[in-house]
């Protein structure tokens, strides 16, 4: 379980995160909501070591994420998407998914059939396995960004905005997948979305941030019924 | 013939520039840093080499392989010492830090070795070879250069494009952050990287002073570092390739002006094939016209 408790994160004088204290459960969907500068991608950066919090402590499987480098974080168990999907650009697709698997001793035995499960999930990837990312649509860059974070075969995937950008039958094909990988494989998701919408759609609980602090949280169904908490905060 | 002849001279020259241009493009593209000491630590590390062979009556071997290791270890403590301290600062900050290092490696070497004139004499012979009456303005010497050079390119091709190593080292140059979460150490990466460009450098500087006679100088290898860097500048610094097919031209284009206009005036036309370029073509001949998306 990913634990985050009174977490304060600061750039210079504005407070990001504000004392976010949240549990995010095992084998589920968990959406972080909120508007542009809630602190959504802030929350990511300070799980995964990118922004060190000023205060408050971040646990997963027994690991203290604070003190921990950011390198490190992949070998607990974490693997990142980073918004703008932080696919390398020069690098080839299968050079991006490889990149993923790296860090695992154990990666010559298993490359192949882990690159090639993740080909079996996002076919057109199969197709430009030798091109470079750079050739890649905006949906084609959003499955090697998830599959290389696959590659490393997490047990705690954070997506950051999957759906910014692309077209909304693309968006809901990502959400199925996530929906898949979650059900199937109970890998643990925590989906931060501006498209409360989509999110809410496959998430298992939800939580809304404005202006770095937790304002709601809850089932995703009972926040999608929340009609004065949509109009307020989540903007449908 | 006397064109032929100028472009085989040429290109033997040209190697070395390529080689220099290839140790600049490899810790340009990883950290954003033109090494302007590259020329000191490659003169420093050409001294160590001459020193072993000359005076302690070392096999040129291993001097050139102690040449390589003391460039490697070089380049690796000066990114780790003093370059990742300013890296994150403004851009002048490192540019200013790495000539420090130039002036503090040509004056060092001075105190050590002086400043006067001495041979490194080259493992294989300087007589050109003749094909009938005609002479090719090429030796064992330079056959031996171009070999050498050509064994390196294909070391760094391979390590670069076939091994994890060179998949994490290429990862960490062009996106650092993304490097890391997939669990990369790119602070290590950047200390590899400057070792290696350094120990390429090292290479080009035991065989060009080899070349001519009274080559050894603390300041003897300044135009090999404008040469390599006008070089890895027509290249459009980021690219391996480019600075490989710019230091050929650099050399071809000098081995030509050298003979049809006049000898003398060698740094002027790097200086002027530089102007040229940077006012044509800033980016360089062989970059690709892409932005960099992300």
């Amino acid at each position: 379980m990913l634990t985050l408790d009174g977490v304060v994160t600061t750039y210079g004088a504005v407070r990001a995160l504000d004392g976010v204290s949240l549990d995010v459960p095992d084998g589920q969907i968990t959406a972080v909501l909120g508007a542009n500068g809630a602190g959504k991608t802030t929350l990511l950066r300070t799980v995964n070591g990118l922004v060190r919090p000023a205060a408050g402590s971040i646990t997963f499987a027994g690991h203290d994420l604070v003190a921990a480098p950011v390198e490190q974080v992949v070998t607990f168990g974490i693997a990142h998407v980073p918004e703008g999907r932080g696919v390398i650009t020069e690098l080839t697709v299968e050079e991006n998914l490889r990149l993923g698997a790296l860090w695992r001793d154990d990666r010559r035995s298993t490359t192949t059939g882990g690159l090639e499960s993740v080909y079996e999930m996002f076919p057109p990837l199969a197709e430009r396995r030798d091109k470079v990312a750079d050739t890649l649509s905006g949906g084609e860059r959003q499955m090697l960004a998830i599959g290389r974070a696959l590659m490393s075969r997490p047990t705690l995937l954070l997506l950051d905005e999957p759906s910014l950008g692309l077209a909304p039958r693309i968006t809901a094909q990502i959400m199925a997948t996530l929906r898949r990988l979650s059900s199937e494989d109970g890998l643990t998701v925590v989906l931060v979305e501006q498209n409360a919408r989509s999110a809410l759609s496959v998430a298992d609980t939800a939580i809304v941030l404005n202006l770095g602090r937790v304002v709601a949280s809850g089932a995703a169904d009972a926040l999608a019924a929340d009609e004065q908490l949509r109009h307020a905060y989540l903007g449908f | 013939m006397t064109f032929l002849n100028l472009v085989i001279y040429g290109i033997a020259n040209g190697v070395l520039y390529a080689a220099v241009a290839l140790a600049l493009v490899l810790i340009w593209r990883s950290t954003r840093i033109v090494n302007f000491a590259q020329g000191g630590m490659l003169m420093f590390t050409t001294f160590i080499a001459w020193d072993l062979v000359t005076k302690h009556g070392a096999n040129y071997w291993v001097g050139l392989v102690v040449a390589l290791l003391a460039g490697f270890v070089l380049g690796a403590v000066a990114e780790r010492v003093l370059v990742r301290p300013v890296e994150n600062g403004p851009p002048l900050n490192p540019v200013i830090v790495t000539l420090g290092l130039l002036l503090v490696l040509q004056a060092v070497a001075g105190m050590i070795w002086g400043n006067g004139l001495s041979s490194f004499a080259p493992e294989f012979s300087l007589t050109y070879y003749h094909a009938g009456h005609q002479v090719i303005l090429f030796s064992p010497d330079y056959l031996f250069i171009v070999i050498a050079v050509a064994v390196v390119l294909a070391a760094l091709y391979l390590l670069f494009q076939r091994s994890p190593l060179g998949l994490r080292m290429r990862a960490s140059a062009f996106n650092p952050e993304v490097a890391r979460l997939l669990g990369v150490r790119v602070g290590r990466m950047l200390t590899l990287g400057w070792g290696l460009a350094a120990a390429v450098g090292a290479l080009a500087g035991v065989l060009i002073a080899g070349t001519s006679p009274d080559y050894m100088n603390p300041n003897a290898f300044d135009p090999l570092l404008i040469l390599g860097f006008t070089a890895a500048v027509i290249g459009g610094l980021d690219s391996p390739v480019g600075a490989v097919a710019g230091g050929l031209s650099v050399g071809v284009i000098q081995a030509l002006l050298d003979n049809y206009v006049s000898n003398e005036l060698d740094a002027f036309y790097s200086f002027v094939l530089l102007l040229v370029v940077l006012m044509l073509r800033p980016n360089g001949l062989f970059s690709r016209a892409a932005v960099r998306r992300v």
